[in-house]
């Protein structure tokens, strides 16, 4: 049993770009549900929108990036809008079934051959970020410590992330001072004495869907970045409930939880992996009787349902959260 | 996992070779996969081959796909040539799936099962050789072509939708009338019908399992499955309510829940999809412009029989007036003295229960999965808002009209986009009359 190497391998992920989109991801949903109290289930599909009008748009109408980056925004921004006109009169749960059901359509469709003129299909679309690689200032290798090393390739996303991810919780934090932030939580604590007053709760709550998915579908731009590649198994529904997962953890409205949460989560999901991989090469403690290598992957899911229970049943404000605001409308 | 299970199970026995051959009917069934060995090539590779024939008429340009299940990874592709053959060399021994393109089968003709356009765990074994895999197309007695005309085709799809609604209605039921009593929008319903699916499968058609027949398999499983509710209720969601949790709480759980037992099956099962043993080789029937063999006929009585059952329960018994009761106004029915608690769980032990059964009857004509529940439950969704969410009748007509509208669309519409139709009727539904079509009009704003 390799103990650094299980450690290494945690802060390499906890720090690295998937934690970064996790991050990102959360801090859309961390406004949606945290501060709102609507259950979007279907944030994997503004992720999709996001990543995939931008790579059409550069790839297939010839865009520089920079501008189709604005294509996958206003792509979020019509996601939002449709799927909140029906819902966002309704009780909380129709928004998560309406929600939770698009998401899966639209990776259906950009999958399906009839959509491969567009979408590429199960293709998918290759190398259209060259545009970001570009602007790349770094060269050469970084290594923090030990093994924890990123190419400069990688660091440059990694840093370009996590910036995102800073500036978009400086903005929410911004937000949840003013006044709209405010009507915002009392939305969620008690919609009708805010429509008593005047508020038009609707609107509100739409701007918040809004806001998020746009928040969303940058995540989905960064994660297709990265990878120089989009395909429609990046965004299967597991993605919105492991934001889910790494928002409860950190602790819901809080600006410092979904970023706190998601490198909780990928240091933990990355360290048991490579711990279980280990075991099953070893024998250690006859994991390797349980388990085989290619069960890893579903260990890890596994995990992820069981955290997000435990923490919603017995710890529902997380690490951060108070517990007040985290009760989820009871 | 599954293959040390196995041995586990099996006490050491050697039956690694064995596995591969799961998916293979029991000799002399049917000629599906028939293991004709083509004279050794010259060359030292391996390779899958075959050729698609209507009676006589070689059938070109259909594509056929095929990926490695053990060893996972590889991905081939191959287009059936003038004479209708094709074949694809893989990279060595092993068990693959092969899969034809439905989508690119020429127009006049059409697979003699339709549900027959996979050989999920086609095995290739060592030494160098050609192994046939064989898909049958339809064809009339004289070996020649048969063109299904319009009527025929919308009255098949028309078939299918009302199969497949049925099964829709039985699974949705308990999700319904589960929300009606508890108020828990169940994201793990799929995952009862799963559960279902995947019992059964093991105790009649893995070689790890007691391989008895699909019908006691069944009960069984039913049965398990009616059981897995009854604890949830009793383990999770009980002392949820008594802990006072909200509506979205507890759908997060249910959401943790469902991920946590997908995945439990993935590990358990093996992530490749299964077809029961029994009844699966069965020569279609013609009964006007149908032509499905008899288990599809099986499988909607059953439905029906479940459905008028289910429905009697509730209209003539005492308990299923009180779950009707509850599921109505749970406040107005306890204080009438109504052990709410009891009907909660019995509502989950029937709901779970027919959620088991309907996994059982889909999986008997589409085969088994670890997902098939996920991706049945935003059909089982649309059902129940169609039909007004915790009305138990509502459930079965919003079933029935999601089945076969999303069937009958892929008379116009690419088949990937059935699922499509479901949310469509979901939104419309929204928007126009969101207690849908049997709710009561009350403000769920």
């Amino acid at each position: 049993m390799d103990w650094g190497t299980i450690f290494e391998d945690g802060i390499r992920t906890g720090i690295g770009v998937t934690a970064a989109v996790y991050a990102l991801t959360a801090v859309g949903l961390n406004l949606q549900f945290g501060y709102t109290g609507l259950a979007n289930y279907g944030q994997a599909g503004f992720l999709l929108v996001g990543a995939y009008g931008t790579a059409i748009a550069v790839d297939r109408w010839e865009l520089p990036l920079w501008l189709a980056f604005f294509v996958g925004m206003a792509a979020a921004i019509v996601l939002g809008l449709l799927l909140g006109v029906p819902t966002l009169r309704l009780r909380a749960d129709y928004l998560a079934i309406v929600t939770i059901s698009a998401a899966e359509i639209l990776r259906i469709t950009a999958n399906s051959r009839a959509a491969q003129d567009v979408t590429g299909g199960p293709q998918g679309i290759k190398g259209f970020a060259g545009d970001f690689y570009d602007l790349n200032p770094f060269s050469g290798r970084f290594t923090l410590f030990g093994d924890v090393a990123f190419s400069a390739r990688n660091l440059w996303v990694i840093v370009v992330t996590w910036s995102l991810v800073a500036l978009f919780s400086a903005l929410l934090w911004l937000l949840m001072r003013s006044p709209w932030g405010r009507v915002l939580r009392a939305i969620r604590e008690d919609e009708d004495a805010v429509r008593s007053l005047g508020k038009n709760v609707y609107v509100y709550k739409m701007q918040s869907l809004v806001i998020g998915g746009i928040v969303g579908g940058i995540a989905g731009v960064m994660l297709v970045i990265d990878r120089q590649f989009v395909e429609a198994r990046n965004f299967e529904s597991s993605i919105t409930f492991l934001a889910y997962a790494a928002l409860i953890l950190g602790g819901l409205a809080r600006i410092a939880g979904p970023v706190v949460g998601a490198m909780l989560l990928w240091f933990f999901i990355s360290a048991t992996d490579t711990f279980l991989r280990q075991s099953i090469d070893e024998g250690f403690l006859g994991l390797d009787s349980l388990f085989d290598s290619s069960d890893v992957g579903a260990v890890r899911f596994m995990v992820v349902g069981l955290l997000i229970m435990a923490l919603v049943i017995f710890r529902p404000q997380g690490l951060l959260g108070s517990r007040r605001e985290a009760m989820f409308g009871e | 996992m599954t293959a040390n299970l196995r041995r586990l199970l099996l006490g050491g026995a050697a039956i690694l070779g064995l596995v591969a051959l799961d998916a293979l009917p029991a000799a002399g069934q049917s000629a599906e996969t028939t293991t004709t060995t083509a004279p050794p090539a010259a060359a030292a590779e391996q390779r899958i081959a075959g050729r698609f024939a209507s009676g006589a008429t070689p059938i070109e340009g259909v594509r056929v796909v095929v990926e490695g299940v053990e060893p996972p990874g590889f991905r081939g592709e191959a287009t059936s040539d003038a004479d209708g053959r094709w074949d694809v060399a893989v990279p060595g021994p092993g068990t693959y799936r092969v899969a034809i393109d439905t989508d690119s089968i020429p127009e006049g003709f059409e697979l003699a099962d339709p549900d027959r356009f996979e050989l999920p765990r086609f095995p290739v074994f060592a030494g160098a050789q050609v192994r046939n895999a064989v898909f049958r197309f339809a064809s009339d007695e004289q070996g020649g072509v048969v063109v299904p005309n319009r009527v025929e085709r919308l009255a098949r799809l028309l078939f299918s939708g009302v199969r497949l609604g049925l099964i829709i209605g039985l699974v949705s039921v308990g999700l319904s009338l589960i929300f009606g009593t508890t108020g828990l929008v169940n994201f793990a319903h799929g995952e009862l019908v799963t559960a279902g699916a995947l019992l059964a499968w093991f105790w009649s058609a893995s070689n790890a399992g007691p391989e008895v027949s699909l019908v006691l398999a069944a009960v069984l499983a039913v049965v398990l499955c009616a059981a897995l509710g009854a604890s949830l209720e009793y383990v999770v969601w009980r002392p949820m309510v008594r802990r006072r949790s909200g509506a979205v709480a507890r759908m997060l759980v249910s959401i943790g829940l469902a991920l946590f037992l997908r995945h439990l099956y993935v590990i358990f099962f093996e992530a490749s999809p299964r077809r029961f043993r029994d009844f699966s080789a069965q020569e279609p029937v013609d009964l006007g412009p149908l032509r499905n063999p008899p288990r599809d006929f099986a499988v909607m009585a059953i439905c029906l029989v479940v459905l008028v059952g289910v429905g009697l329960l509730l209209e003539r018994t005492r308990l299923g007036t009180a779950v009707r009761a509850v599921a109505d106004e749970r406040e107005l029915a306890a204080a009438s003295g109504i052990d709410v608690g009891r009907v909660i769980v019995t509502v989950w032990v029937g709901g779970a229960a027919l959620a088991g059964l309907g996994g059982i009857l889909y999986g008997v004509g589409q085969g088994v999965q670890w997902n098939m529940g996920f991706r049945l439950l935003l059909t089982m969704f649309a059902a129940v808002v169609l039909g007004g969410l915790g009305s138990a009748y509502g459930a079965m007509a919003g079933g029935l009209v999601v089945g076969v509208a999303s069937e009958v669309s892929t008379y116009w519409i690419d088949a990937d986009f059935k699922f499509a139709v479901a949310l469509a009727i979901l939104i419309l539904v929204l928007i126009v009359r969101p207690q849908g079509i049997l709710g009561v009009r009350e403000r769920v704003g």
